[in-house]
């Protein structure tokens, strides 16, 4: 017979004892383990479900994309073309044009096989005066209406702007209001008859005080047949489709001319794209911290109840074990009375209760998986497996439970040791 | 005298009880010679059980010496005093506490615990030691399905496990019917005559004091020869 026998012969005989104390382990440690994975399951699913999240924006940006590559290309491109030697700080300060190229680069252009333009509208602009309105200042702009470009245009539409016909002027608000001019009026325009055929609406703009005419009677009047201030290209497709290349193909049919895009609803879709993109961005940050947020609390809420439950274990095991020593003085001091040594009767008390923080921890561990199983079958035990966080917490708090139950048997394994044997020995 | 075993030299002890101090022994002296048998006898209270245990090495006495040829029990730490009594002593307690989840047999091999190999303190020894006492069909009892007279013999066993040569017995046949206090009687004789023990014994039994060498009668914690 050794000391471990005499140890579980004793647990054997007082086994409510024993069994109470391994509970309120096995309570701890479960309550322990459980607070603790759950914290480390929320983690794992909070980072599947970003991630989940992000991938889902990344497709959905990517089809965003795709759209907007498949509208820009159904638009095209929109274009000003130039001579190359107009002054860009001139144009976009709405000064007037002084540089022309020839009107047969509409032509041209119109004829290349290199890209494809649906409206092709030649342009000469000029700052002049109206002197039968008295030298009012103007912007005479003469348009040819559309050029049909080249074969295999099969989605040619309208013209942008209706040509004005000959003999006709188009005059901008603040001119039909200053020269009380109205539609059909006959009227001289430097030195011609010409008709009214339609007075714009207040623009705000230069055109308030623009003239339209007929593109070769505006050449003549401005002294500069056959020539163009510039040209715009609209809807311009080519192969590949983006603007470099466009940009190549008119430099080899028109060497002088220089390229400017108009921004239009295909940049705003770009930008539409841009902030939905932000705000998905921003709706899965916001998710994320409400997730973090969440983890907190239930870190806090971990924080105290571990600690509160392993303090009531304790006490109910310290307590349990007082009792136990109490009721053993008599066998305690016979051991004592045939010679063992204060160690050897301190270590059968500790040995009683590492046992209890042995079973507890490892009755505790089971409960705590049955009881995952029993919420969720495997998913969260997969989850406790592979995480390493979990796993270590698991360890240390099975490793802690035999350590505590030790520690709080030491003080009535003590007060067994000290007890004096001949006390209890000397009854009658 | 020669082969003296154990020597009480002017030994007192008292107890501290609610109502004051009580002299349970006072400047006894007594001398245990090799092999003999000593009775102490005396009414209940007298002190008896208070001097078993100062011989026994489990009570320090408030004043005076005990010696267990040459060596000082008391002037040892509790762990060497321990160590000493597993080496010298055995006692029967008059309340038994035999262990109550261990069985007969492991009851009569707790001696062996203190000691680190097994020497002579075999199963086979406890076997015959119960045997002895009458209790070989007993071995794999628990003390509580046992006799009183069954576990005074148990404690007996028990006792001489450890083949002390100083064995201290309180009223050892007290409690039992005339037939198992013969068997103790019996094996107590056989332990100081055949094993060379020396036995003190504190008894009223006329039986016991029969075949005690000497007698010793204490009263109210003072000694007479
Ligand atoms: N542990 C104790 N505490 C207080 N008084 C005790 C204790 N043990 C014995 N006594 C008292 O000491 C006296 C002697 O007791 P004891 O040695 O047990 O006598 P006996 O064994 O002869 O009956 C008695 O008066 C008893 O009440
Ligand atoms: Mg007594």
């Amino acid at each position: 017979m050794n000391g471990l026998q005499l140890v579980t012969k004793e647990i054997r005989l007082r086994r409510t004892n024993f069994i109470l104390s391994t509970l309120a382990v096995a309570v701890a440690v479960a309550v322990g383990l459980l607070a603790l994975w759950q914290l480390r399951i929320h983690e794992h699913q909070t980072r599947e479900y970003l991630a989940g999240q992000r991938t889902q924006l990344e497709e959905e940006m990517k089809k965003l994309e795709d759209d907007y590559r498949k509208i820009t290309k159904e638009l095209g491109y929109n274009l000003v073309l130039l001579p190359a030697k107009q002054d860009l700080a001139a144009y976009y300060a709405g000064h007037a044009m002084r540089m022309t190229m020839p009107q047969e680069y509409v032509t041209r252009l119109a004829n290349t096989n290199l890209m494809t333009v649906q409206h092709l509208l030649p342009i000469v602009e000029q700052q002049t005066t109206w002197p039968e309105q008295g030298d009012q200042s103007i912007v005479l702009v003469g348009t040819q209406g559309e050029v049909s470009a080249a074969t295999g245009n099969q989605h040619q539409k309208g013209p942008i702007l209706p040509a004005v016909a000959k003999e006709h002027l188009v005059i901008g608000y603040r001119l039909a209001v200053d020269g009380d001019l109205q539609p059909n009026k006959r009227v001289m325009f430097r030195g011609r008859e010409f008709t009214i055929a339609k007075a714009l609406p207040e623009r705000g703009t230069k055109e308030d005080v623009t003239v339209w005419a007929a593109l070769d009677e505006a050449q003549e009047l401005l002294g500069c047949p056959q020539q163009l201030h510039a040209m715009m290209a609209l809807k311009c497709h080519c192969e590949g489709n983006d603007l470099a290349a466009i940009r190549a193909s008119v430099a080899q049919v028109l060497p002088d001319v220089q390229v400017l895009e108009i921004a239009d609803k295909s940049h705003a879709r770009g930008r539409a794209r841009d902030r939905a993109h932000a705000a998905a961005e921003a709706a899965l940050a916001e998710e994320a911290q409400r997730r973090a947020d969440l983890q907190l609390q239930r870190e806090s809420l971990a924080s105290w109840l571990i600690p509160a439950v392993w303090c009531s274990a304790a006490a109910i095991v310290g307590v349990l074990a007082l009792l136990n020593v109490r009721e053993r003085f008599s066998e305690i001091g016979v051991l004592r009375a045939f010679g063992l040594r204060a160690g050897q009767v301190l270590r059968l008390v500790l040995a009683r209760g590492l046992l209890v923080g042995i079973l507890g921890a490892g009755l505790g561990l089971f409960a705590a998986l049955g009881a995952c199983w029993l919420y969720d079958g495997a998913v969260p035990l997969q989850t406790i497996a592979v995480s390493p966080t979990a796993r270590q917490e698991g360890l240390l708090l099975m490793a802690a439970a035999p350590i505590l139950t030790m520690l709080v048997a030491w003080p009535p394994a003590l007060l067994a040791t000290q007890r004096d044997p001949a006390a209890v020995l000397g009854q009658e | 005298m020669p082969n003296e075993i154990c020597h009480l030299q002017l030994v007192s002890k008292s107890y501290r009880r609610a109502d004051g101090m009580v002299a349970a022994l006072r400047d006894s002296t007594l001398t245990l010679g090799s092999g003999s048998i000593t009775a102490l006898a005396g009414p209940s209270g007298s002190g008896k059980t208070t001097l078993l245990l100062i011989a026994g090495g489990l009570l320090k006495p408030d004043a005076g010496e005990v010696h267990w040829n040459g060596d000082a029990p008391y002037r040892l730490s509790a762990d060497g005093r321990a160590m000493l009594r597993s080496q010298t002593t055995g006692f029967v307690f008059q309340q038994f506490h035999l262990i109550p989840y261990l069985t007969v047999l492991e009851n009569v091999m707790v001696p062996g615990l203190a000691h680190k190999s097994n020497g002579c303190r075999t199963p086979e020894y406890a076997h015959q030691l119960l045997a002895e006492v009458r209790l070989a069909h007993r071995t794999h009892h628990l003390p509580r399905e046992l006799s009183t007279g069954e576990r005074q013999r148990v404690a007996l066993a028990r006792a001489l496990f450890n083949r002390p040569r100083l064995l201290l017995a309180d009223e050892p046949t007290a409690n039992l019917d005339d037939e198992s206090a013969e068997h103790v009687i019996q094996r107590l004789v056989t332990y100081t005559t055949n094993e060379k023990g020396t036995l003190l014994v504190a008894t009223h039994d006329p039986k016991l004091l029969k075949v005690a060498d000497r007698v010793v009668h204490i009263d109210a914690g003072k000694l007479r020869s």
